[in-house]
C-alpha cells in the first residue's frame, strides 16, 4: 500500500482553524501529518499529487440527500447516488426517508445500513417522523435511533398536524436527534407549481407564495419553544423565514437550519430557460422543469437574504436537497413534472461562485459543509482533519472551467437546469477511508 | 392605483420565434410590424371568409389540431380556416381524462408527426405545453390556449375585432372586468393592448389579481396598466371607457376560495342592466366566450348594437387564416 503525499494545497480545516500552505501525509489510509510543506523529494513509496494552487479541505458532508433507495431505483441508488456524491467532494451523506418503503421501522432501517457498507462514502439514514410519512402517527422513534438513524424527516410532506409536529418535538428531548420538517403549508399553496409573483403571473403557472412557507417555519419555531424540542428547518427559501429563524435563534430555541447551493444561486428567472436572465419575449427555452424544485426558486431579494442569512450564521448549513428524476419525470408539462433538481456533483462548484464574488467567505463556505453538519449529526470526525482516523478529504481545483455533461454525471439521472452550462472550479480529488475514490486529473 | 407590469418593451425586429420555424407561441413576440401585417392580411381574408371561397393558399399541406381540453369555438375556427385555404385538416382529441399522469405528451406528438404534418395547433391545460412541443417537432406549432397563459390567436382577433368596429387602438379607453389572474385571454390581451397604446383598466376583486399586482416584490421599469379592485370603483370607470372587455368566471374558483358565490360576483362585478343604461349606453363590449349569461352580463345587453362578441367569433375565422398563412408559408 502507497502511502499518499498531498502537496502544496491550501489546507481548510474550520474546525481546527487552518487554512494555510500545508502538506498532508496519509499513511494506512489515516492522515498522519500536516505539516507546513518543506519536503521537496519523496522516496519512491509515496505517491505525490501536487495540488499548488488547489483547495484541501475535510471530506464534505451532505445532511440531505435523495437516493432514491429502495423502491425508485430508476431515478437513482445507493451505489449510483454515492458515486455522484464522491464526484461532488462529499464523503458522508444522509439519506432522506421519502423512499419505498419507509424507513419507519428498525428492520427497515437495519437493511439500509447493511446496504450502506458497500456505498462508495457514508451513507447515513434518517428515520420518518410518523408512520409512512403520512404525518399521522409517530414512528418509533427510539427504535430507529437504536438502529441508526441521525435525525428524524418527513421530507417532502408537510406535517399539517400541530399536534402531531409537538408529539415529535417532545420525543426529540430525549433522543437529541433533529425533528426535520418540511415547511409548505398545503392549502396556502394551493397547487403552486413555482414561486409565486411576476414570473409566475407572466407564464400563468400557478404560484407558491412565501407564506406558505414561512408560516410552518414560524409555527415549528414557536412548538419548539414551547417544548424544548430539537428542530431542524432544511432548504430555506424566503427571506421572512430566514427573520424568524433569527429570532428564533436569539431567542434561544434548539434550532439548525440549512440552505441548498440553488437557492443561494438561483432565482425564479431560471424557469426562462436562459441561464437566469429575463426574455423579452418567450423562447421555446421558456417552462424549464430542471428548475422545479420544492421550495421554489425564489426571487433576488430572497437570494440575497438567504446568502446574508448563511453569512450571519442564521443559516447553519449547506445541504444540497439532491433530488434525481428520470427524464419523462421532467419532459412532460411544467404542472405535471416533479420537483426536484440533481446537483451533489455541481454543488460545491455552485457555491463558491459566492467565494469567487465575495459574498461569503471560504472558511464560512467550508463550515457549512463539514464541520457544522457534523455537529448536527454529532460525528465530529466526518467533518474535520483528525489525525489517526481514516482520511476523508476533498480537493478542490477553485481556478479551472468544465461543462456540466448530462452523460458523464455519475448519477443515474440528470435533471439539472445546469446542464450544458459552464462552472468554474472543480472537485478533483476524493479521499475516502484514506482510498482516492474520485480522481479527475 | 397602478402596477408594473412584466411585460416587453415594443420591440422592432422580431418576427414569432427564434429559428426557421415560424411558431405562435404568444403574442409577445410579435413586433408591432407583424401585427400590422397580419391586420392587413386578415382584411383580405374576411373577404374570401364572407362569400365561402376556397383559396389554393395551403394546397397539399396538412394541419393537425390537437386538443388536449375540450374547446368548441376555437378547434372549429381554426378548422374552417385550415378548410378556406385548401389545407388537409386532422382533428385529434385527447380529453384530460384519458391522459393519466406520467403519460407522455411528447410520444403522442411524436407518433402524430411520422404521420406527416406541416403544422400542429395545440390546445392544452397546462400553461407552456406548446413550448414544450415546440422544442421537440420540426413543424410550425400554434397555441389555440395553453391554461392561463396564452391565447394569441383569440388576442389578435380581439385586436382585429376593435380595430375595425372602433378604429386605432391608440389612447382606446379600455377596462377589463374579471378573472385576469386566471385568464389566458386576458394575459396576451394586455400585453398586445398595453403595447399598441391603449388605456387599459383592470377591475377585479384583489382575490383573482395576478398575485405580482397584490404581493409586490419585484418592480421592473416597464408598462402600466391601472388596477381597480372596488366594485364602485368599477362602477365610475365603466362611464368613462370606450370599451369593456367581460372575462368569464370558471365555477372553480368557488372551490379555491376566491368568491363566496356567483350571485356575489354578479351583483358587485356583472354589467347589469341598469349598469348599463344608466351608466354607459354607448359603451362596446366584448367577451371571449362562453358567456355565463347573468353573471358576467345581463342577457338582454348581448343582443344589443352594443355587443361585438359575434363579430369576435366571425373575425376569428380571417385572423387564423392569416395566422396559418405566416406561420407555414412565411
Amino acid at each position: 500500500m502507497k502511502k499518499l503525499v498531498l502537496k502544496g494545497g491550501l489546507v481548510c480545516d474550520p474546525l481546527k482553524k487552518i487554512q494555510r500552505i500545508c502538506d498532508v501525509l496519509i499513511i494506512d489510509n489515516k492522515i498522519t501529518e500536516i505539516s507546513k510543506t518543506t519536503k521537496n523529494e519523496w522516496s519512491d513509496e509515496f505517491n505525490v499529487l501536487d495540488l499548488r494552487g488547489m483547495i484541501v479541505l475535510p471530506g464534505l458532508i451532505d445532511f440531505h440527500t435523495h437516493l432514491r433507495d429502495p423502491g425508485f431505483e430508476w431515478k437513482e441508488d445507493l451505489h449510483s447516488g454515492t458515486l455522484a456524491a464522491a464526484k461532488g467532494g462529499f464523503t458522508t451523506v444522509c439519506a432522506m426517508p421519502n423512499t419505498n418503503p419507509v424507513p419507519d421501522s428498525a428492520p427497515i432501517v437495519r437493511n439500509f445500513i447493511d446496504k450502506s457498507y458497500n456505498s462508495n462514502v457514508n451513507a447515513l439514514p434518517f428515520g420518518s417522523i410518523t408512520k409512512g410519512r403520512k404525518g399521522k402517527t409517530l414512528s418509533p422513534m427510539f427504535q430507529l435511533q437504536d438502529a441508526g438513524v441521525v435525525g428524524f424527516s418527513d421530507d417532502g410532506d408537510t406535517i399539517m398536524d400541530s399536534n402531531i409536529m409537538r408529539q415529535a418535538l417532545l420525543y426529540s428531548i430525549e433522543t437529541k436527534l433533529p425533528i426535520i420538517n418540511h415547511a409548505e403549508d398545503v392549502n396556502i399553496k394551493n397547487n403552486g407549481v413555482m414561486n409565486a409573483g411576476i414570473v409566475a403571473d407572466r407564464l400563468g403557472l400557478k404560484g407558491t407564495l412565501s407564506s406558505s412557507e414561512f408560516l410552518i417555519i414560524k409555527r415549528d419555531i414557536d412548538l419548539a419553544k414551547e417544548t424544548g424540542g430539537r428542530i431542524h428547518i432544511p432548504h430555506v427559501s424566503t427571506e421572512q423565514s430566514v427573520s424568524y429563524i433569527f429570532d428564533a435563534k436569539k431567542s434561544g430555541v434548539n434550532i439548525t437550519s440549512e440552505v441548498t447551493p440553488h437557492h443561494l444561486t438561483m432565482t425564479e428567472n431560471w424557469i426562462y430557460g436562459l441561464n437566469g436572465d429575463i426574455p423579452e419575449y418567450l423562447t421555446t427555452s421558456a417552462y424549464d422543469t430542471n428548475a422545479k424544485v420544492n421550495p421554489p426558486l425564489r426571487s433576488e431579494n430572497d437570494v440575497t437574504a438567504v446568502i446574508q442569512g448563511l453569512n450571519e450564521g442564521v443559516l447553519d448549513i449547506i445541504a444540497t436537497d439532491h433530488a434525481p428524476h428520470s427524464l419523462n419525470e421532467k419532459e412532460c408539462s411544467f404542472d405535471e413534472a416533479l420537483p426536484g433538481i440533481n446537483n451533489i456533483e455541481t454543488a460545491f462548484s455552485q457555491v463558491y461562485k459566492l467565494v469567487d464574488r465575495d459574498l461569503i467567505s471560504l472558511e464560512k463556505l467550508i463550515s457549512s459543509l463539514t464541520v457544522n453538519p457534523a455537529a448536527i449529526i454529532n460525528r465530529f470526525e466526518y467533518g474535520s482533519l483528525y489525525l489517526n482516523t481514516p482520511a476523508n478529504l476533498t480537493v478542490f481545483n477553485p481556478s479551472t472551467y468544465w461543462t456540466v455533461n448530462e452523460r458523464t454525471l455519475s448519477s443515474k439521472s440528470s435533471n439539472t437546469p445546469l446542464k450544458g452550462k459552464e462552472l468554474k472550479g472543480r472537485i478533483v480529488y476524493t479521499i475516502f477511508n484514506g482510498k482516492i475514490i474520485h480522481d479527475e486529473l | 392605483m397602478t402596477y408594473d407590469m412584466n411585460l416587453p418593451s415594443n420591440h422592432s425586429n422580431i418576427d414569432f420565434q427564434e429559428g426557421k420555424l415560424n411558431h405562435l407561441l404568444d403574442v409577445d413576440s410579435l413586433s408591432l410590424n407583424s401585427i400590422e401585417n397580419l391586420i392587413q392580411s386578415t382584411d383580405l381574408a374576411k373577404k374570401n371568409f364572407v362569400s365561402k371561397t376556397k383559396i389554393p393558399t395551403l394546397k397539399g399541406k396538412t394541419i393537425v389540431n390537437i386538443f388536449f381540453e375540450n374547446s368548441t369555438r376555437t378547434r372549429v375556427s381554426f378548422e374552417q380556416a385550415g378548410k378556406l385555404l385548401s389545407a388537409d385538416f386532422i382533428n385529434v382529441n385527447i380529453p384530460s381524462s384519458s391522459m393519466t399522469k406520467g403519460e407522455s405528451i411528447l410520444n403522442t406528438i411524436k407518433t402524430i408527426q411520422s404521420i406527416g404534418m406541416d403544422c400542429l395547433i395545440v390546445r392544452h391545460h397546462h400553461s407552456g405545453v406548446p413550448y414544450l412541443i415546440a422544442r421537440n417537432v420540426n413543424v410550425p406549432v400554434i397555441n389555440a390556449g395553453d391554461s392561463m397563459h396564452a391565447h394569441p390567436t383569440q388576442s389578435l382577433t380581439d385586436i382585429y375585432t376593435i380595430r375595425t368596429e372602433l378604429g386605432e387602438i391608440k389612447n382606446k379607453k379600455i377596462l377589463i372586468i374579471g378573472d385576469v389572474k386566471h385568464s389566458r385571454v386576458a394575459r396576451s390581451n394586455i400585453n398586445l393592448l398595453v403595447r399598441l397604446g391603449a388605456n387599459i383598466t383592470v377591475a377585479a376583486p384583489t382575490t383573482l389579481l395576478p398575485d405580482s399586482w397584490v404581493v409586490q416584490n419585484n418592480t421592473r421599469n416597464l408598462k402600466r396598466v391601472k388596477i381597480i379592485s372596488h366594485y364602485l370603483k368599477m362602477e365610475s370607470k365603466l362611464a368613462k371607457s370606450d370599451l369593456v372587455m367581460l372575462l368569464r368566471i370558471q365555477k372553480e374558483r368557488l372551490d379555491q376560495g376566491c368568491l363566496p358565490d356567483l350571485d356575489e360576483y354578479s351583483k358587485l362585478w356583472g354589467l347589469s342592466k341598469s349598469r348599463f343604461y344608466n351608466l354607459c349606453p354607448k359603451i362596446y363590449i366584448m367577451h371571449p366566450g362562453p358567456v355565463n349569461e347573468g353573471v358576467e352580463i345581463d342577457s338582454e345587453i348581448l343582443s344589443l348594437n352594443n355587443s361585438l362578441i359575434d363579430q369576435q367569433v366571425e373575425n376569428g375565422v380571417p385572423m387564423r387564416m392569416s395566422v396559418l398563412e405566416f406561420c407555414i408559408l412565411k
